[in-house]
């Protein structure tokens, strides 16, 4: 359920495309389109698994290429894994 | 000054190996940044972001939630904002978990009657729309204690909250309150007495200004002995933040990766 898409994603769509225009070509982005934008981006917040419960297992390259797992991850007091948007834009 | 305290950290975005490779060389990350491209981790998780439509760059992100999780694979504390121009700093963590605030933070000592309290924010400098923690410890002469809750209304529940504008919303969490039979009143009520501490979080507003700013808050409580009950109290404490100024590193690594390779931005 929590990776379902919602019903109204095409208009979400047309405010996130708006949005990305206006601040690609460096103007100002009205104060209700902000908002608008990040209505339509937090919408639906999910959160994954609670405290008590087990993540699910996962393999995954670095940044230098080397396959990483939740063992080879975790410190003698644990993790602290952070899920980001982009370290791209 | 995560690993100081035995604790990893690692970060999972849907980013490929080679803008994280960039990226950490350009601001020097010393922690795995983990490649999920096809989001296919992130959607174990139940966090992909689904109000992002197929063909926008966005669709694959996650809601952003940090995880602190034991030995055994298990969540033991989950941190989320439900924001996406917000974040929980390492240090709000650190002083959660560990009760250790960075060395530079502001430490301000308040007195009153038979009670001292130290406040102190978790960081000396923080990005707008980080969550920063803020601890107060409490300690009382023998023979006063102040009140925790729950409490009838005509007594002042122990409490510290900031009024500074820049913050948009807070929390504070005292431990139990021990059960105190009033000789006077005839009452059983929850109090702290002796030493104890508490620890709060605080999220700042975005944007802000960059450079020094003053978070301003008070501290409330009741102080009382066996035999005299002073008026509630209300001390005011200021404390110092730096505001970083906000980087928008991904549009300079661009810039800058571009003109090495001689292409416009």
């Amino acid at each position: 359920m929590a990776n379902d898409i919602p019903e109204d994603i095409a208009e979400k769509a047309a405010i996130m495309r708006e949005f990305g225009r206006l601040r690609a070509a460096g103007e100002p982005v009205p104060t209700e389109l902000q908002a608008k934008h990040v209505n339509a981006t937090n919408d639906r917040y999910a959160t994954g698994p609670e405290p008590g419960e087990r993540i699910p297992d996962f393999s995954l390259p670095d940044q230098e290429g080397r396959q990483r797992s939740v063992a080879n991850l975790t410190g003698p007091n644990g993790l602290l894994l952070v899920f980001h948007r982009s370290a791209d834009w | 000054m995560i690993e100081r305290q035995g604790l990893r950290i690692a970060a999972i975005s849907y980013d490929s190996q080679e803008v994280l490779q960039n990226f950490a060389l350009k601001y020097q990350i010393g922690f795995p940044l983990l490649s999920d491209r096809d989001s296919a981790v992130i959607r174990s998780f139940g966090i992909l972001n689904t109000n992002i439509a197929a063909g926008l760059r966005a669709h694959g992100v996650p809601h952003p939630v940090e995880y602190l999780i034991a030995e055994d694979g298990k969540v033991v504390r989950k941190y989320f904002v439900p924001n996406y121009q917000h974040r929980v700093t390492a240090s709000a963590v650190v002083l959660r978990e560990f009760g250790v605030a960075s060395d530079d933070a502001q430490v301000v000592t308040l007195r009153s009657g038979a009670l001292t309290v130290e406040v102190g924010l978790s960081s000396a400098k923080a990005f707008a729309g980080q969550e920063l923690g803020f601890f107060a410890k409490f300690n009382l002469e023998a023979g006063w204690h102040v009140y925790g809750a729950p409490l009838p209304e005509a007594y002042t529940t122990t409490s510290v909250s900031f009024d500074s504008p820049q913050i948009v919303r807070q929390f504070f969490d005292l431990p139990s309150a021990v059960p105190l039979a009033d000789g006077v009143l005839k009452e059983t009520l929850p109090v702290y007495v002796g030493s104890f501490r508490g620890v709060g979080s605080l999220l700042l507003r975005f944007p802000l200004d960059e450079g020094e700013t003053i978070l301003s808050g008070h501290v409330r409580f009741q102080q009382c002995s066996e035999t005299i009950c002073e008026a509630p109290e209300a001390l005011p404490f200021k404390l110092r933040l730096k505001l970083e100024p906000f980087m928008d590193a991904t549009r300079s690594m661009k810039v800058r990766a571009s003109q090495s390779q001689g292409e416009s931005a």
